[in-house]
């Protein structure tokens, strides 16, 4: 699943480190989360919300638009 | 300055110093190495204890004679495993975040397909003559071999940048 952590992450000048204590989390959890290779649980994915101040689904994308079909890929 | 979001303004941390995060992945990464020590000290003392048992009794009696073993012992031995398995794997569990949690049960899994699938399929094979009896030491070997080079491998995976 594709997410901004990375960016949300820099604007805040936050290693990955210091972003996984917030959140209770493993900095190999952070890694895996942004690299898309671990999708976070709903509990996590609502800590990361509000540690940001975003909803869940400005920080992820599972491709899937409003009507729930896959987007293509943009160019 | 609000603390959840200092901004763009605040300065790095400094080379060499731990912030409050990597403070608490810190402690939480030798409450576990802790954990783990421990169990080992127990499994070494015990298999120090079953090796002097074996002294002059030869490791025949390990694979052959299974009455031979002191019923005291066997006990023993099987309320250390099983207090080891639960207790350590619960204090393991506490101590692991759930990408931990999540890589640990894919060793598990992997290794649990040695018996689902590996004693059906040798067990089928010997039935037909094709293989000899299942071997359960060999069984628990490679169960062994499997988790933990599915664990190493998630750990190596995951710890690269």
């Amino acid at each position: 699943m594709r997410n901004r952590l990375k960016v949300l992450r820099a604007k805040r000048d936050w290693n990955q480190a210091v972003l996984a204590g917030r959140v209770g989390v493993s900095r190999q959890a952070i890694n895996a989360i942004e690299t898309g290779k671990y999708d976070p649980s709903l509990p996590l994915a609502f800590k990361l919300s509000r540690l940001f101040g975003i909803r869940i689904e400005e920080i992820f994308d599972d491709g899937c638009g409003v009507s729930g079909e896959r987007e293509p890929e943009n160019g | 300055m609000d603390v959840a979001f200092p901004g763009k303004g605040s300065p790095k941390m400094a080379e060499g110093t731990k912030g409050a995060g990597e403070r608490v992945e810190a402690a939480r990464a030798r409450r576990k190495r802790t954990g783990f020590f421990v169990l080992f000290g127990i499994g070494m003392a015990l298999g120090m204890a079953v090796g002097v048992w074996l002294v002059g009794k030869g490791l025949d009696s390990v694979v052959n004679e299974a009455t031979d073993w002191p019923p005291a012992l066997a006990l023993g031995l099987l309320a250390a495993w099983i207090g080891a398995v639960l207790g350590g794997g619960i204090f393991i569990a506490r101590q692991t975040d759930e990408f931990a949690r999540y890589r640990d049960q894919r060793a598990v899994a992997a290794a649990g397909s040695v018996f689902f699938l590996g004693y059906p399929a040798w067990f089928l094979l010997w039935k037909s003559g094709m293989a000899p009896e299942p071997m359960h030491g060999v069984l628990w070997l490679v169960f062994w071999f499997v988790m933990m080079t599915v664990a190493v491998a998630s750990w190596l995976r995951a710890n690269r940048r």
